[in-house]
């Protein structure tokens, strides 16, 4: 656990800084790639920061629409730069909204759409999960793993660290081989979430749980199941009503 | 190949499911295996550290003494800009919660400050709530205060909730934080 990085004098909040590092890293490998997947990278990078910053906006929005009691009398707090006034969830949604409104509106192929920001979606996950390490959030179960850490008062499974290095493999994929042959549009985006739901489906469950459902099921398990199925049920959707089907169907 | 693996699609996907679910199945967590009692460590969802220590007034103060009350633990010190920007914030938020069970508490980190500077800043502010001395260091520590300010949000049962590192923490988010912690 690493929360402040201190550079002399100046202190940044690390998790912050991996994330913004994964942002860059995120945009730099969208440019080299959007060319193998045919859509104007100038599209893609305009929807990006148009989602961005209708997430952050849309954040501030959403936590002040929670409880707006509490800025009457403060509404310069409204404007404050501490991001602890960010609602993460309801900035993720509006966020989204704006990408697929900019998209919409460029009448782009969702799938294409999709698949060409799988390359920032796989930098920006192993960013998340080493920022949710450095800041000591989501650790492990108490283990006694050789290689188990330190951390909140007793050795525990390093899980954000298994979770970051898993989610290595599908970027280098994406990076090597993306898009696939003769694959419909979108796959790319469903085979990234295929793994990313499978891995995390797997890695969680040597995580210590903040929720739990009656008889010790873990919400985030089941969630990332859920994911699964809609993941598999896509990309069979997507190679059904693709041109691979119809000329496999001719042959048979 | 091709064909092959079009064929296969169903049956590859139908394994991965139902392997989900055997994983999920397999890998629950008993639940007479989780701790009876709370680990204590400087981090949501734990114990939050027990210290005592002696205030500007000569008072001892100490987490165990609060047990059933909720308390917003404020680290500062006096040569700290967002210290200070937030301290007025945190003064109105004491006055506001005055006939709550509400505790604010503001550690000054002292083994990193000068007593003379600590006075001065107490009156420059016209704060009233109260300031215990970190003299050693040795409660920072145990609350890993890496960066001036943090503040900790603590539950009635003495669980941390919440974890605000820097500032400066406005009026706003202290009344939100208050008002799920009076609610718990």
């Amino acid at each position: 656990m690493f929360p402040i990085i201190s550079l002399g004098p100046l202190s940044l909040p690390a998790p912050a800084f991996i994330l913004i590092v994964g942002y860059l890293a995120g945009s730099f490998l969208l440019d080299k790639k959007t060319s193998s997947f045919s859509i104007d990278s100038e599209i893609i990078d305009r929807a990006l920061w148009i989602g961005t910053i209708s997430a952050l906006l849309g954040a501030r929005i959403s936590y002040i629409a929670g409880s707006p009691a509490a800025f009457k009398g403060n509404l310069i707090s409204i404007i404050s730069l501490n991001p602890a006034l960010l609602d993460p969830v309801g900035g993720l949604i509006i966020g989204i909204a704006a990408v697929f409104f900019v998209i919409s509106k460029q009448k782009l192929d969702y799938w294409t759409f999709l698949d060409s920001l799988t390359p920032f979606l796989g930098s920006m996950i192993p960013a998340y999960f080493l920022s949710r390490f450095a800041a000591g959030d989501g650790y492990g179960l108490i283990t006694d793993v050789p290689w188990g850490i330190y951390l909140w008062g007793a050795i525990r499974h390093p899980v954000q660290l298994y979770l970051a290095v898993f989610s290595l493999i599908p970027l280098i994929l994406i990076l090597g081989y993306a898009p696939f042959k003769n694959s419909p549009s979108g796959s790319t985006f469903l085979l990234f979430s295929l793994a990313t739901s499978g891995y995390t489906l797997f890695l969680t469950s040597f995580q210590e749980p903040r929720s739990i459902l009656i008889s010790g099921f873990r919400i985030g398990q089941i969630i990332s199941w859920l994911f699964l199925l809609s993941t598999i049920l896509l990309l069979n959707y997507r190679i059904r009503s693709s041109p691979i089907k119809e000329k496999n169907e001719g042959k048979e | 190949m091709k064909t092959y693996l079009y064929k296969l699609r169903i049956p590859v996907s139908v394994t991965i499911l139902v392997a989900g679910l055997a994983w999920i199945w397999f890998s629950r967590l008993p639940v007479i295996s989780r701790p009876s009692s709370p680990i204590e460590a400087a981090q949501v969802g734990f114990l939050a550290p027990d210290f005592t220590l002696t205030s500007l007034d000569s008072h001892d103060i100490g987490l165990e003494n609060l047990k059933g009350k909720p308390v917003i633990l404020n680290f500062w010190a006096s040569w700290c800009p967002p210290c200070k920007a937030e301290m007025a914030a945190f003064q109105e938020a004491f006055q506001e919660y005055g006939g709550s069970d509400l505790q604010i508490i503001a550690i000054n980190s002292t083994n990193q400050d000068s007593l003379t500077d600590v006075l001065r800043f107490i009156e420059e502010h016209g704060i009233t709530f109260p300031i215990p001395l970190d003299q050693t260091g040795a409660v920072s520590r145990d609350y890993l205060i890496h960066s001036l300010p943090t503040t900790y949000f603590i539950d009635k049962n003495g669980i941390i909730k919440e974890v605000i590192i820097g500032g400066p923490i406005p009026l706003s988010l202290l009344r939100i934080q208050a008002s799920q912690l009076l609610a718990e």
